[in-house]
């Protein structure tokens, strides 16, 4: 199931997406705690992310919209976040 | 007389440090945690009922889970059992983030006050909080505070002074806390603010209109370029004028105490000693105010977190991160600010790393040296038709000590400095209107703590150097030049073996130890070495004292010269500020090791190679 979900770093700038899991195939406690940090900094299961802006050299990192602030994290760790596309609003 | 104990928590864009300054104005003092390079910002306040504060600013964090030094540092001292007052700081106009912060401060049992900074932000943007269903909510004080503002800030002081600390610690006792994941967290604040707070849908706009521009693929990337070659220009030139006015002012206070004392050691030790000594430590402060102006002002209007996230990339590659790049390019004009303005860097190993590689870069005291070398041994011809060759040597220098830097910084990383990337999340706060009155009170402090501890040292390091040059004096029938019958000289002498496979001779290892004191030193003390006349004109000793390099040394020694001054470490200053900054001689002594190792295996390599043709 999981293998079907798009990672953050697959989205465009402007696009919304919706958090979903995160990527736990590695389990080293640099991993754990990364996931952690991330969950802290607001990229929670169910948060609306707008990714905003992409660095210039070497599109890393990127900056994401998330509760209201705009954060920026490595391509490494916008890795771990799986998503789905955001639900229209109807 | 009651002495009360409190701790200001809160992220690093709460406006935390206004808050701070507002409450202790002139009475705050700067150290570091023992053992770490974190500082430790206290000060004091006296409250209206006569209550003595003492407040601790804690390094500003988002969550009290240890990933960095400075949440560890604030969660250990949170979590001491000692009787504080938390003071929360929120950022009014971005609670869906500070709340949950607060959430989870409440765990520690300590009373807390919430405070709702920048609330007059937030009132522009038209947020509304209903500040006593938030403190129902959350079951603590709130306050509402404009800390730029002394005005502002009375509500929050009167808060403190009506409180019952006793009360509320046994309340902060009773309740109980469970331990709520980041989801509970934020599940938790939102029902919170959707029963507190009304906020209009897009709060940001301006912010996110700037950010079209200066996070720009193409033009944020120019207006960076543009930018930090302006601070740098801005280092360069603004400084000329006051440096050059520090040194005249030095020179003219010298010559008024040579009229006023006669000849001899204690006029010698007076100005050449003293006067000398102190003007060596105030020619760095124009540099100094000047990068720190453009730092504070970067990190106040929130561009500086924009600066590393453009920057981040390329660092990464070396094993740094973004924030390393305003230091490293400062050390262009002058390690000395270069490696003080490190302290942005979090991650110890990482700022460890840059301030070892903050010398390397070519500062604007070796310029000096170079063109005096570069005039005495390189043709002033051009080749191709266009480019000389002299400023093409030049510019080699500089690439070649930025290669160097790059490869060392590397290196390191990867052995004795080798550590996990720090998580690189970091959030990029709305920009704001800087309050410059703070601004210039940061950088009053700053440069307070710089004479205070680097200039002392410096000062008694240039007059022991002075006495080692100086005495003893030769006799009246003495033919060679003073210097070699001083201590300075008969060590310049006796080292000289060491650097003879280099090329060089006793001149140039006499002239090393005053040239310890500092790069350009070097000049006026080859000039001493060479027995110039020192009342010709600097352009006229210059002129001659290149004829006299060039009829002294081979081509391989002036060679030589050049790339050892490329690596030396012939900077008291730059390790004074290392000491100060990594909290030991540990660090300083290293990095004069290796640069030491560098100038002298490549200055034996040019000098053996260039012997050959």
């Amino acid at each position: 199931m999981t293998d079907k979900l798009k990672k953050l770093t697959d989205y465009k700038v402007g696009s919304c997406c919706e958090v979903v899991d995160y990527v736990d195939d590695k389990n080293t406690e640099e991993d754990i705690m990364a996931v952690q940090k991330i969950r802290e900094f607001g990229f929670v299961k169910g948060a609306k992310v707008t990714i905003q802006h992409i660095a210039p050299f070497g599109s890393d990192p990127i900056a994401a919209e998330v509760r209201g602030s705009l954060i920026a994290l490595r391509r490494i760790d916008a890795e771990r976040i799986y998503v789905k596309d955001c639900p229209q609003k109807t | 007389m009651t002495q009360l104990s409190i701790l200001l928590a809160g992220s690093p864009n709460s406006g935390k440090s206004t808050l701070f300054n507002t409450l202790t104005g002139s009475k705050q003092k700067v150290a570091n945690y023992p053992g770490v390079t974190v500082e430790k910002k206290t000060g004091r306040f006296t409250t209206p009922k006569g209550k003595e504060v003492e407040v601790l600013d804690l390094p500003g964090i988002y969550s009290l889970t240890p990933y960095s030094l400075d949440e560890e540092i604030a969660h250990k001292r949170l979590t001491n059992p000692q009787k504080d007052l938390v003071v929360a700081v929120t950022d009014a106009t971005h609670l869906e983030r500070s709340l949950a912060f607060v959430l989870e401060i409440k765990q520690l049992k300590k009373p807390i006050v919430l405070v709702l900074n920048m609330s007059d932000l937030a009132y522009n943007k038209r947020i509304l909080i209903d500040v006593a269903k938030l403190q129902e909510s959350l079951g603590v004080p709130v306050v509402q505070t404009n800390a730029t503002h002394s005005k502002g800030v009375e509500d929050l002081v009167r808060a403190i002074d009506q409180l019952d600390l006793e009360q509320h610690q046994q309340k902060a006792d009773s309740t109980e806390v469970k331990k709520l994941s980041p989801e509970q967290r934020f599940q938790k604040v939102d029902t919170i603010l959707a029963k507190c707070i009304k906020k209009p849908t897009n709060a940001e706009v301006v912010s996110q209109k700037i950010d079209r521009v200066l996070l720009h693929p193409i033009l944020g990337g120019l207006f960076f370029a543009v930018f930090i070659f302006g601070i740098f220009q801005a280092i360069f030139t603004f400084a000329e004028a006051p440096m050059n006015l520090i040194e005249s002012s030095v020179a003219f206070v010298g010559e008024f105490v040579r009229n006023f004392i006669p000849d001899g050691f204690v006029q010698s030790f007076i100005v050449d000693g003293i006067i000398a000594g102190v003007g060596a430590v105030l020619v760095f402060l124009p540099q100094i105010l000047i990068l720190f102006f453009f730092i504070f002002l970067m990190e106040s209007t929130g561009y500086m977190a924009r600066a590393a996230f453009i920057m981040d990339k390329m660092m990464s590659l070396i094993g740094l991160q973004g924030r390393a790049f305003v230091p490293l390019l400062s050390s262009f004009a002058c390690a000395i600010p270069g490696i003080m303005a490190t302290r942005t860097i979090k991650n110890p190993k990482e700022r460890l790393t840059t301030i070892l590689i903050a010398p390397l870069m070519t500062c604007s005291a070796r310029l000096p040296v170079y063109i005096l070398l570069i005039g005495a041994f390189i043709p002033n011809t051009k080749i191709w038709g266009f480019i000389n060759i002299q400023g093409l040597v030049m510019a080699g220098l500089f690439v070649f000590a930025i290669i160097t830097a790059i490869i060392v910084a590397f290196v390191m990383r990867k052995t004795t400095l080798k550590g996990r990337k720090s998580s690189f999340i970091m959030e990029l706060p709305a920009y704001k209107i800087p309050n410059m009155r703070h601004l210039f009170l940061n950088l009053w402090h700053r440069t307070k703590n710089f004479i205070k501890k680097a200039g002392g040292f410096i000062m008694w390091v240039s007059i022991t150097l002075w006495f080692l040059s100086t005495f003893p004096q030769p006799p009246q029938d003495w033919d060679q030049p003073a210097i070699n019958y001083s201590i300075a000289g008969r060590v310049g002498h006796f080292i000289e073996p060491v650097f003879e496979p280099l090329g060089f001779d006793w001149r140039i290892s006499t002239g090393l130890i005053p040239g310890f004191a500092a790069r350009e030193v070097m000049v006026s003390a080859l000039a001493t070495v060479f027995a110039l006349d020192d009342t010709l004109g600097e352009e006229q000793q210059t002129k001659t004292l290149t004829e006299k390099l060039q009829s002294t040394w081979s081509l391989g020694t002036g060679l030589a010269l050049l790339v050892w001054y490329i690596f030396a470490p012939q900077c008291l200053a730059t390790f004074v500020v290392a000491k100060k900054e990594t909290g030991g001689w540990k660090w300083p002594i290293f990095m004069f090791t290796y640069m030491f190792a560098l100038a002298y295996i490549g200055a034996f390599i040019t000098y053996q190679v260039v012997q050959m043709f």
